[in-house]
């Protein structure tokens, strides 16, 4: 090979090598291509397993609080036949008794001065037997509301629209909640007694009431211990327009941290310490409200001063 | 068209006319790629209708010769750059994968790759039907192909080849011998 080929062969070469050169950047930069693509792919994956993931986890917390709501309705109803007996006995002892006393009073002075009326110590009876009749009774109609709001509180099975007194699932949830909220806060409720019926579900309604009460007496209870208050308020109000009915639910608690205001409606959401909350509630709540009835639910919040969560129910298809 | 044939094609013409001949080649048909290939790309068709023309007009080999001497190189680019696919234990099993397997795992890996379709008959035990169809017309391809592989499975065979008027549809007849 003279040296006219040989410097002929080296620039064949280098030309082959620039080539290859040039072949492999675009390789490289299709392998980038290709790189990133999947990445995406990946990560929508992952954001669609996630969201499976949470729904499935929602199914499993919905079908708990269905079979939960089963079993209170189960025990509601149990309670309910000896606490009938028990409400009519008192009744009658109340009766008797008061017929037993006047019988007493009609009796003869020097009859009541008797060895046997001072054993029996009949006026001592005549004074607290009807205090504590009257005791038992108010604890009976008590203990007969509660039984009746647990009862009407519960129907997991009710799939179908029925029409509802808002007002009146307010006031059983504040009856069912009262044992949890009383030593944290007051309950004041202003409801409009105008309010129109609407066409909704309502057990799961309920379910979304008593989840923001309870909410904003774990709220309160918070703010308490740091202002060194003895009781927090929740206000309740009730109104309605043209096309909705509003439910406000205000509380003096410590109000949501501006940074989290976009999160609270996350499922496994929560800032509650580990067995107070699963954080499914207000997710739980936006999917009932929002989904099932076509109305909103919405939030303000100002930190150190309180939450104010509005639920706007449409009233239009009260005639579907 | 996928960047493995034409990356192939350039090995084979530099094997066979060697370097400078390739340059050339690639300086006169002038392809929109200006000659850089990589197998993961894709490239037009055209540049290498362009390569074979010229290549006749060089060597006065006739384009169906060319092509069909071209699918017997492939098929040994193929086999080194894809053994798996002739882990099997006889021609007529790798010929009745390629359809059914081989192109499917080539469109996992490249989506956009246009393969042609076959689609298979056996009359007996020693004949198989291949109905090869595809727009690019490379039956003669498909013949090399067919033709080397009996040489890697070492393997005897007697081809039959019958295409329509414009090639783009092509029955292969294969007829087993050994």
């Amino acid at each position: 090979m003279n040296v006219q080929n040989l410097h002929r062969e080296i620039d064949l070469l280098k030309k082959k090598v620039e080539r290859e050169r040039k072949a492999r950047k675009i390789s490289e930069e299709l392998l980038e291509e290709k790189a990133r693509s999947l990445y995406q792919a990946n990560q929508e994956l992952e954001k669609s397993l996630e969201k499976q993931r949470d729904q499935q986890m929602m199914m499993i917390h919905s079908e708990k609080m269905a079979s939960l709501g089963v079993m209170s309705a189960g025990i509601a109803h149990e309670i309910n036949t000896p606490l009938q007996f028990i409400g009519d006995n008192l009744v009658f002892l109340d009766d008797m008794f008061r017929e037993f006393m006047v019988c007493v009073r009609s009796l003869n002075e020097d009859l009541k001065k008797t060895k046997f009326f001072e054993i029996l110590d009949v006026n001592y009876l005549m004074e607290e037997v009807p205090v504590s009749i009257t005791e038992s009774l108010e604890g009976y109609e008590r203990l007969q509301t509660i039984v009746k709001a647990m009862k009407s509180f519960v129907h997991p099975d009710d799939e179908k629209k029925s029409t509802i007194d808002i007002n009146q699932i307010i006031e059983n949830a504040v009856i069912v909640s009262n044992n949890q909220v009383k030593f944290f806060s007051e309950v004041e409720m202003t409801l409009n007694r105008n309010l129109p019926d609407i066409m909704a579900f309502e057990g799961e309604l309920k379910q979304v009431i008593l989840n923001l009460i309870i909410n904003s007496s774990h709220a309160i209870k918070e703010e308490n211990k740091r202002k060194n208050r003895d009781l927090g308020l929740i206000s309740i109000k009730t109104s309605f327009d043209d096309n909705y009915v509003h439910i406000f639910i205000k509380d003096n608690g410590g109000g949501i941290p501006e940074k989290i205001h976009k999160k609270i409606f996350n499922p496994f959401f929560t800032t509650k310490d580990v067995g107070v909350g699963t954080g499914q509630g207000l997710a739980i709540s936006k999917n009932i409200i929002e989904k099932k009835h076509k109305g909103s639910i919405s939030f303000k919040s100002h930190e150190g001063v309180g939450t104010t969560f509005l639920i706007k129910l449409p009233r239009g298809d009260k005639n579907e | 068209m996928k960047g493995l044939v034409f990356t192939s094609f350039s090995e084979m013409i530099e094997a066979k006319f060697g370097l400078e001949f390739w340059d050339q080649m690639i300086e006169e048909t002038n392809p929109m790629s200006g000659g850089i290939y990589t197998s993961a790309a894709s490239y037009e068709m055209s540049e290498l209708v362009a390569y074979l023309v010229y290549l006749n007009k060089k060597t006065e080999i006739p384009i169906p010769d060319l092509i069909y001497t071209f699918g017997r190189f492939l098929l040994n680019v193929f086999a080194s750059n894809f053994p798996d696919f002739f882990q099997v234990k006889d021609l007529k099993t790798f010929l009745k994968n390629v359809e059914s397997y081989i192109h499917i795992e080539v469109l996992k890996l490249y989506p956009t790759a246009g393969l042609p379709h076959f689609y298979y008959s056996e009359p007996d035990e020693n004949t198989l039907i291949m109905n090869y169809r595809s727009s690019k017309k490379l039956y003669k391809l498909a013949e090399g192909l067919i033709e080397e592989s009996a040489v890697y499975f070492k393997e005897e065979i007697e081809l039959n080849t019958k295409p329509n008027s414009d090639g783009s549809v092509c029955k292969f007849t294969i007829r087993f011998l050994s």
